[in-house]
């Protein structure tokens, strides 16, 4: 399986178009970059909890993304935060997928295949190109000075090292 | 590519917002002795929201009992108005706020943070956990020294995903907010394990009202002649041991979250029953629907 990283997120960073900055449990900074977002977030699920204000302008609620997420946390383990679009964002990829699990279960328990697939699958808006990751380490020179300002424990770093997944 | 990269992330951390971190603990909410003391027999303040101390202010303040058998705990709303520099009660009403498992998630919708109060207007919207949330819409407004209702709305999206189904809920009469039911109640769904005796397959139920709709979503599976039911129950985890025989014990327990208990449960009705190398197949759990 393919998984942006075999460390626990901890802290999303940042979020905007197909990238994700995430803290690990071990300080260290991994890019998520392209690829699907259930990829980029651990969650291959696709849960997505609506709030006001985020980039899917379909959306109508006043619930706040503070709110969303303290709600999507009660009901589901390991959910890390929301991205910009609501998605959200598990500590691994093996959560993300439990989660996935009481999902169909508490939806989908009188359905058959083809209802499941249908009734559940919906277009991955922010999908397509290719799939990539890059992982940050606590040395180098590059940044700018806002990633420097917000690099915390590990302190200065850069890219140094990309994969193609 | 890495200059790119490097570009993104400049650009990207530019623009993030703030850590996100578990949410802070909310603190007791603060009000002025007259609304504490309004509290109804039995309630404690849950949330307080007033537009100000000017002299046609109005406040809402939301009691709650503490749990009941089934861990509920029930709601009352009452309206201030300001009178001689006091807040004084001017309805009240225990139909208006969700109980604490008042949904279909069996969560709490209401969150004082989504009460608005401005002069002579009470606005509030309480909203469940649903990915596409159900949310329901109060309006009151003091016309004439008389509190009514101008919104009433429900708009609900079954377990979160899919289409929202919008519904008026409807207006006393006549249209008095403290008469106003706001038709909250919790959902029953029934889950269990069922076991068939002749050839030892199990079925784990979910999400069902009654007995009686447990069977018929059984139906073509499986039929009381043929089928025991192990476990039946509400929220919490129900767990299948089998033992060396291939004998089928059940155990729950109420919490979604402790699937240690409901394991140790059939394993303790296994052992009980003189089963021998008892060991768990099959562990659900759930919440709601």
């Amino acid at each position: 399986m393919d998984v942006v990283s075999e460390k626990k997120v901890t802290r999303l960073v940042a979020s905007q178009g197909k990238t994700r900055v995430f803290e690990m449990d071990d300080n260290t900074w991994v890019t998520a970059q392209h690829g699907t977002v259930s990829w980029r977030n651990n969650n291959p699920g696709n849960l997505k909890f609506e709030f006001s204000g985020s980039a899917d302008k379909t959306v109508h609620t006043s619930r706040s993304k503070e709110k969303a997420l303290e709600q999507a946390q009660d009901r589901y383990d390991g959910i890390v935060a929301l991205d910009h679009w609501g998605n959200a964002v598990f500590e691994t990829y093996e959560a993300g997928r439990e989660a996935q699990k009481t999902l169909v279960v508490d939806q989908h328990a009188d359905h058959t295949v083809e209802e499941l697939v249908k009734g559940y699958s919906t277009k991955d808006y922010s999908a397509g190109g290719s799939v990539a990751c890059s992982e940050l380490h606590a040395s180098g020179t590059a940044g700018g000075s806002a990633y420097r300002a917000r690099s915390g424990a590990a302190g200065h770093r850069t890219i140094n090292e990309q994969m193609n997944i | 590519m890495t200059r790119t990269l490097r570009l993104t992330m400049a650009t990207l951390l530019a623009c993030a917002g703030p850590a996100f971190a578990a949410p802070p603990v909310k603190a007791p909410p603060t009000a002025p002795p007259e609304i504490t003391a309004a509290a109804p027999s039995g309630t404690t303040l849950l949330s307080f929201t007033s537009s100000g101390d000017q002299p046609d202010a109005a406040a809402a303040a939301v009691y709650e009992t503490p749990p009941d058998k089934n861990g509920i705990r029930h709601r009352t709303l009452t309206v201030f108005g300001r009178n001689g520099g006091q807040f004084a009660a001017e309805f009240s009403n225990e139909k208006l706020i969700a109980c604490s498992k008042c949904s279909q998630f069996h969560d709490d919708p209401f969150d004082g943070d989504y009460v608005k109060v401005t002069p002579a207007h009470v606005h509030i919207e309480q909203i469940d956990s649903g990915e596409k949330p159900s949310t329901t819409v109060l309006d009151f407004v003091k016309k004439a020294d008389t509190w009514q209702v101008s919104t009433a709305e429900r708009e609900t999206v079954v377990a979160g995903r899919g289409d929202a189904r919008t519904e008026k809920l409807p207006f006393p009469t006549p249209n008095l907010a403290s008469d106003m039911d706001a038709r909250w109640a919790v959902p029953v769904f029934l889950n269990g394990l069922v076991v068939n005796r002749t050839n030892g397959k199990f079925m784990f139920t979910h999400g069902k009202p009654t007995p009686d709709s447990v069977w018929a979503a059984l139906t073509g599976d499986c039929n009381k002649q043929e089928c025991t039911v192990l476990v039946q129950q509400e929220d919490g985890c129900i767990s299948l041991v089998r033992d060396a025989g291939g004998r089928s014990f059940g155990g729950g327990s109420p919490d979604p979250k402790d699937k240690v208990q409901a394991i140790s449960r059939a394993m303790s009705a296994c052992d009980a029953g003189g089963g021998q190398a008892c060991k768990e197949v099959r562990t659900d759990c759930s919440k709601g629907i």
